[in-house]
């Protein structure tokens, strides 16, 4: 029963999150908002986490399974893309090492500005 | 005739995703490389039996569709994963959220930018350019633009794999102190990176899972403004 009782709730958090998507001007994810609505339960201690934890886990701990029909639906596009392959391929690579070097380059020099910061207030 | 009508219940979709991915998961733990994604192991069997048997593909999505209606429940539960580790999320707010989002940004305009320089169509740069963040929201995002759904998941999981595959030895070759590594591998290559965070350290880790929400919400607010 907990876990349908779980499951419930999450359908709950959908559906408020579904609808709210459609009030914003620019495209929105519901899965998105259905996050950041439960993730603001969780912070007001609306909801306790232990009441979501076997759920979270089953769900969370297979998440790449659910993709699976997403991704088989490439079957149905194959024709579209098949010249642009090696681009595609291309763009992949190089996007994710920029992003990769972007992201730890800002983390580095935003740690490095706040420590002196810090040492200067002192 | 009545072999092919079974294969139009939902129960054919469900059983072979589901034995499909156990195939996947399989192999994958018998290869023992990052590059052996269980995921994409999985896409390939479905595929191929879909082929060699002449099934078409609307059989298997009667079962495909409610799998695919399970990732909103899933992702609103990475929730749960980002409030479990708030503290650490608390003592570093600056550097790990300014990170994500310019991680988020340089990976949407990076993407923007190769996509024209190759001459991809608008179909395809809308496929890709939200192919950092985490599968879902990645769909949905793809799906406003007008992007093929199904090549974002692919390039989605391709782009996690080369995070997985390349990233902890850059970490190691670059002294990537454990905060910057964490949210770069969570930022560049969402969760299938974060698999392999985990094995560089617990901060590693715990932060590449945070930048996977906070990542994915930074682009959704990006993306509003292209």
């Amino acid at each position: 029963m907990k876990v349908i009782t779980q499951g419930g709730f999450l359908c709950l958090v959908c559906l408020t999150g579904g609808y709210l998507s459609r009030l914003f001007p620019f495209p929105m994810p519901a899965s998105v908002l259905s996050m950041l609505l439960l993730l603001g339960l969780l912070l007001l201690k609306a909801v306790d986490p232990a009441s979501l934890a076997e759920t979270t886990d089953v769900l969370l701990g297979n998440m790449a399974f659910f993709f699976l029909p997403s991704g088989v639906e490439i079957l149905a596009h194959l024709e579209t893309f098949r010249r642009d392959v090696f681009a595609l391929l291309a763009v992949c690579c190089l996007t994710t090492l920029l992003t990769f070097a972007a992201s730890a380059f800002t983390v580095v020099a935003v740690t490095r500005m706040q420590r002196r910061l810090q040492k200067s207030s002192k | 005739m009545t072999t092919a009508a079974a294969l139009e219940s939902p129960f054919f979709g469900l059983a072979l995703s589901i034995f499909a991915y156990r195939a996947g998961l399989w192999l994958s733990r018998r290869i023992g490389s990052p590059a052996a994604n269980p995921l994409l192991i999985a896409i390939l069997l479905v595929v191929a039996f879909l082929r060699i048997f002449r099934v078409p593909l609307s059989f298997y999505d009667n079962g495909g569709r409610l799998l695919t209606l399970m990732l909103s429940p899933t992702t609103a539960l990475l929730a749960v994963s980002i409030y479990r580790r708030r503290a650490l999320l608390r003592e570093n707010l600056l550097p790990a959220v300014a990170g994500c989002c310019v991680g988020a940004a340089t990976s949407l305009f990076s993407t923007l930018w190769l996509c024209r320089l190759f001459r991809l169509s608008p179909v395809l740069t809308a496929s890709l350019m939200p192919k950092s963040v985490t599968t879902p929201i990645a769909m949905e995002l793809s799906q406003h633009r007008g992007g093929i759904v199904s090549l974002t998941v692919v390039a989605v999981i391709f782009t996690g794999i080369l995070g997985a595959v390349f990233a902890p030895s850059l970490v190691k070759a670059l002294k990537i102190e454990p905060l910057a590594a964490g949210i770069a591998i969570g930022t560049s290559s969402h969760g299938i990176g974060t698999a392999r965070a985990l094995e560089l350290g617990e901060i590693q880790g715990a932060t590449s899972g945070i930048a996977i929400g906070v990542a994915g919400v930074a682009t959704v607010f990006l993306f509003a403004l292209f």
